[in-house]
């Protein structure tokens, strides 16, 4: 069997490790208040479910526990949607520690510093993310909208009903756009690490660059 | 232990959802109403630990890289006659496996109340905060894979510094 090659990836040749790019960098930064407001909006959601569980056995009024569903699914699926956008940044992250540890490993090496161009499942895992997050928000925003809404008649709590069965369908939609969004991260990850398993192989092979010494600082 | 048991959950999660899908299809077609809500009950408790299982699953395969990581790392290390340095247990790591157990047993206990709330005669105010509390458990499970994933990034950058340093100073 033919061994693979670096050759079969699309590359961006460099005397120096490019560090992070953009949304790496992004993903460091954000992981975290993604992974809090993911923790509190969860929090906030079972509080809230609670409050309405009392209205329901205490023979509250109506349009109050249909104000209180609207409010806890939008706080709980914000919630949601900030643990996914962390385990999306998260994913984010590893990758820049590929690029950039692995093009700071071959710097050390003496060699050219190849770095792999961001794949197309990088950039639809980006867009992907985007566009969840985006729907995940705005059904949770109609939520809040809908909740000052409701008034105690019947027509207003059917409507209520009805715009709830929507935005339940809307916000499964966006959580499973973030599950693909997440797939493809990790496929991503699957192509950068075949590529930095043939790299590091070819590296003892190849011979360092003639003239490193009139290029960028000195490093010593 | 995450290496045994990563695949028995994700093989226990789809089957505990397929099986609430098949309760949801028998209620769809219950006309008495104490059934239909007895139905529901097993459905949404099922359904919710067949999700919480395959997570946990995806969680136990994460801890499974950590070790592969950690093991393949010390392995590098020794075979180029250097010293082993291995990273501690980070804080995000130990806080990973805290999440996902508190979500795995709010995942069981849920499904516990479901049963207990069907024998009650107000079953739907249990319903209406044990479905936050589900979604709670899903939701830890999530966030003890986000630090998962953040331990993994974390050792990478260890490892690939310990090559750098390999490479540079040859010790």
């Amino acid at each position: 069997m033919e061994a693979a090659s670096a050759t079969q990836f699309e590359v961006e040749t460099s005397q120096k490790a490019l560090g992070y790019n953009l949304p790496q960098r992004m993903g460091i930064r954000l992981w975290l208040p993604m992974f809090a407001m993911g923790l509190m909006g969860l929090i906030a959601g079972v509080v809230l479910g609670i409050i309405r569980a009392d209205e329901i056995s205490s023979a509250g009024a109506a349009d109050t526990i249909a104000s209180l569903g609207h409010v806890q699914a939008g706080l709980t699926f914000l919630g949601l949607a900030g643990a996914l956008a962390a385990i999306s940044f998260a994913i984010a992250r590893i990758l820049g520690q590929f690029r950039a540890g692995g093009g700071e490993l071959q710097e050390a090496t003496g060699r050219m510093v190849g770095t792999l161009k961001m794949p197309f499942s990088a950039k639809l895992f980006l867009g992907t993310m985007m566009m969840a997050m985006m729907v995940i928000v705005i059904a949770c925003v109609l939520h809040f909208v809908f909740a000052a809404d409701v008034s105690s008649t019947e027509e207003s709590l059917a409507l209520s009903q009805e715009r709830f069965t929507v935005l339940e369908g809307i916000r499964r939609i966006g959580v499973a756009m973030f599950l693909v969004a997440i797939a493809l991260g990790l496929a991503t990850i699957i192509q950068v690490v075949r590529y930095q398993s043939i790299r590091i192989r070819e590296l003892p092979g190849e011979q360092a660059p003639a003239d490193r010494t009139n290029r960028g600082p000195d490093r010593r | 232990m995450a290496e045994r048991a990563w695949a028995p959950m994700l093989a226990m999660g789809p089957m505990l959802v397929a099986v609430g899908l098949v309760l949801s299809l028998i209620q769809s077609g219950e006309s008495d109403p104490e059934t239909f809500i007895d139905l529901a009950g097993w459905t949404q408790g099922l359904q919710f630990l067949g999700l919480a299982m395959t997570l946990g699953g995806i969680s136990f395969l994460l801890g499974t890289i950590l070790a592969a990581l950690r093991k393949g790392g010390g392995e590098v290390q020794e075979s180029l006659g250097v010293s082993v340095m291995t990273l501690k247990m980070p804080a995000s790591a130990k806080a990973f496996v805290a999440l996902m157990m508190m979500g795995v047993m709010i995942a069981i206990v849920q499904f516990v109340l479901y049963l207990v709330a069907i024998g009650r005669e107000d079953p739907a105010s249990w319903f209406a905060w044990l479905a936050p509390v589900r979604v709670l458990g899903v939701g830890l499970i999530l966030s003890g894979i986000v630090l998962a994933l953040y331990t993994i990034g974390t050792v990478l950058a260890l490892q690939f510094d310990r090559l750098k340093t390999v490479v540079t100073t040859g010790r």
